[in-house]
């Protein structure tokens, strides 16, 4: 194979709570270039703003920022690993003065690590009068004090200026995605901004990585027609990307897990819509041409075709918007009979709760074991008859006190008052806040990301 | 049974859900492209999906993707489901039954 240059990116999580040991184990073991990371849902913004608004002392930052990086940190200075990761969320410059406290501890010294804001556009948005929801066409300037958190999914630019000026450790708020893993490949390889196929290319190599475990094995084992090994230690996947265009996919060596062609299909489709126009910050990237050929055990090569369209004008942002709370409890019961005495205590649910004149926004009870999770869908069978059966009561309304009441009535109370037999399984409280998730669209102009650095 | 020359992954964004189908074995792409379409899933997936179903076609590799509109109940952030993220929709889509010509 001809190439002059090969960059290794490893994926270090792909959700908060994500495993850390897969990822020190990557770092000591795999020769690693890069490490990214993964680590903002939806749903992270929102609750750790509103964690924030409880707590003034709360830091703003991934609540496994402090637990990760402390056993990724020194893994990576050791190894010359550079670390990019959106583990900033609502505050980066935080993340970065405790990274950069955690470097000095360790005793190194010229390392630099930078922080990555201007994702945060509540401001803007608020200030806003034209801007609807994708979802409902809604002013957004109307939610007001409700809408918690308003997050960009802003291009990898940044991240690759930051590296130019020769950070270790970048860390941002909300980013693209796949943009984590395409900065370190547009900053190694210079493909300029308007290098549409190559930075569609960097997209997949993104795509595929960002969700951890989920390209070696993990979200896929399905026994008996997909067997994983040792998936208790599964492997994360790392990509090899080189400057003649060729990429490959794999995991650290002696990991559980496997890097497959059927692993790696299941993954390029996974939560994308429209494989021609899969949209990013930084390119439109079509890849409804790619293919993917095993040349080794546990390595998987990128073929087909992946081709790059011009950028979009406008950029996504990620909206939290507070109303009201949920609340779930559930019962349970076993032996023969279990499936009627549960219908019995949903009906008596029901009745129960209109008695009282609870007036929830909406209220579900459902029998796990029979219908909770496909409902009475077509395909699932009828009359069974489990010796198992739980009722699971979910609602949603304003009133906290009131969802409260709702679950003792579906766990303490059922047990003196309703069928023989019933298991409460959960303990309260079980009411949270519901911040519900929209988006919009902004113009790229209405973005002002900042760099900030911290040398030790 | 689907789950037998197939497999699915199914991932959420919002409200919506995108479920794939992806043969094992190239041979059977085209029998289930021809049986699997979108108004089939639609009508498999009454009462849990409630708006359109698009498929869209990986032809290079081998795989089906069925976009689910008003899918999840809202979208994780307000579902009352159990399964709020749809995440066992693909499970669901591989208990769908085929014909597979001798």
């Amino acid at each position: 194979m001809q190439y002059e240059k090969k960059v290794r990116i490893g994926d270090g999580s792909g959700c908060a709570e994500d495993r850390i040991d897969a990822a020190v184990e990557m770092i000591e073991r795999a020769n690693l270039d890069y490490m990214c990371f993964d680590s903002l849902s939806e749903n992270e913004l929102s609750a750790l703003t509103i964690m924030k608004l409880k707590n003034p002392e709360a830091k703003g930052y991934d609540i496994q920022l402090e637990d990760r990086m402390g056993q990724v940190l020194p893994a990576a200075l050791e190894h010359k690993v550079k670390v990019i990761g959106n583990m900033g969320s609502t505050n980066p410059v935080a993340a970065m003065e405790y990274v950069s406290g955690l470097a000095i501890k360790l005793g190194y010294k010229g390392i630099k690590v930078a922080a990555v804001t201007g994702d945060n556009v509540r401001d803007y948005l608020l200030n806003s009068r034209d801007i609807y929801t994708v979802e409902g066409h809604l002013p957004v300037h109307e939610f007001g004090d409700k809408l918690v958190a308003a997050n960009a999914y802003i291009s990898s630019s940044p991240i690759v200026e930051a590296l130019k000026n020769g950070a270790n450790v970048v860390l941002t708020g909300r980013v693209g995605d796949s943009g984590l893993f395409l900065a370190p490949l547009r900053y190694e390889f210079g493909w300029a901004e308007n290098d549409w196929d190559n930075l569609a290319r960097g997209i997949v190599v993104g795509h595929q990585l960002e969700c951890s475990g989920q390209l070696t094995g993990g979200y896929y084992a399905d026994p008996p027609f997909k067997v994983v090994e040792n998936i208790h230690r599964i492997g994360f996947p790392f990509a090899d990307v080189y400057d003649n265009g060729d990429i490959f996919f794999s995991k650290t060596e002696g990991t559980g897990g496997l890097v497959s062609v059927d692993c790696c299909k299941e993954q390029i489709i996974y939560e994308v819509h429209d494989p021609s126009n899969y949209i990013h910050a930084e390119v439109i990237a079509d890849i409804s041409g790619v293919n993917f050929e095993q040349v080794a055990k546990d390595v998987v090569k990128l073929t087909g075709v992946v081709k790059g369209k011009p950028a979009p004008e406008k950029l996504k942002v990620a909206l939290g918007v507070r109303n009201g709370y949920f609340a779930t409890s559930q019962i349970w019961y076993g032996g023969p009979g279990a499936r009627g005495r549960a219908e019995e205590t949903r009906k008596m649910l029901y009745a129960r709760f209109d008695y009282l004149g609870y007036k929830p926004d909406v209220l579900s009870i459902s029998l796990l074991g029979i219908n909770a999770m496909f409902g009475d869908a077509p395909g699932v069978p009828k009359n069974t008859d489990p010796w198992e059966v739980g009722v699971r009561m979910a609602a949603r309304g304003q009133n906290p006190k009131e969802l409260l009441d709702m679950v003792r009535e579906t766990s303490k109370h059922v047990n003196t008052s309703s069928m023989a037999g019933g298991s409460c399984a959960q303990s309260m409280p079980a009411v949270r806040e519901v911040v519900e998730y929209y988006s919009v669209l902004i113009p790229r102009d209405a973005i002002n990301a900042k760099i900030t650095y911290m040398g030790v | 049974m689907l789950r037998e020359i197939a497999h699915s992954r199914a991932g959420d964004k919002g409200n919506i859900s995108n479920v794939s189908v992806i043969p094992y074995e190239r041979k059977y792409y085209e029998i289930i492209k021809e049986q699997v379409t979108a108004e089939v899933v639609k009508d498999y997936f009454k009462g849990i999906c409630l708006g359109e179903v698009t498929r869209y076609e990986w032809d290079a590799m081998g795989g089906l993707n069925f976009v689910m509109e008003e899918a999840l109940d809202g979208g994780n952030t307000r579902s009352l489901r159990v399964d709020g993220y749809g995440k066992s929709l693909s499970a669901y889509m591989l208990s769908m039954y085929i014909d597979i010509p001798e």
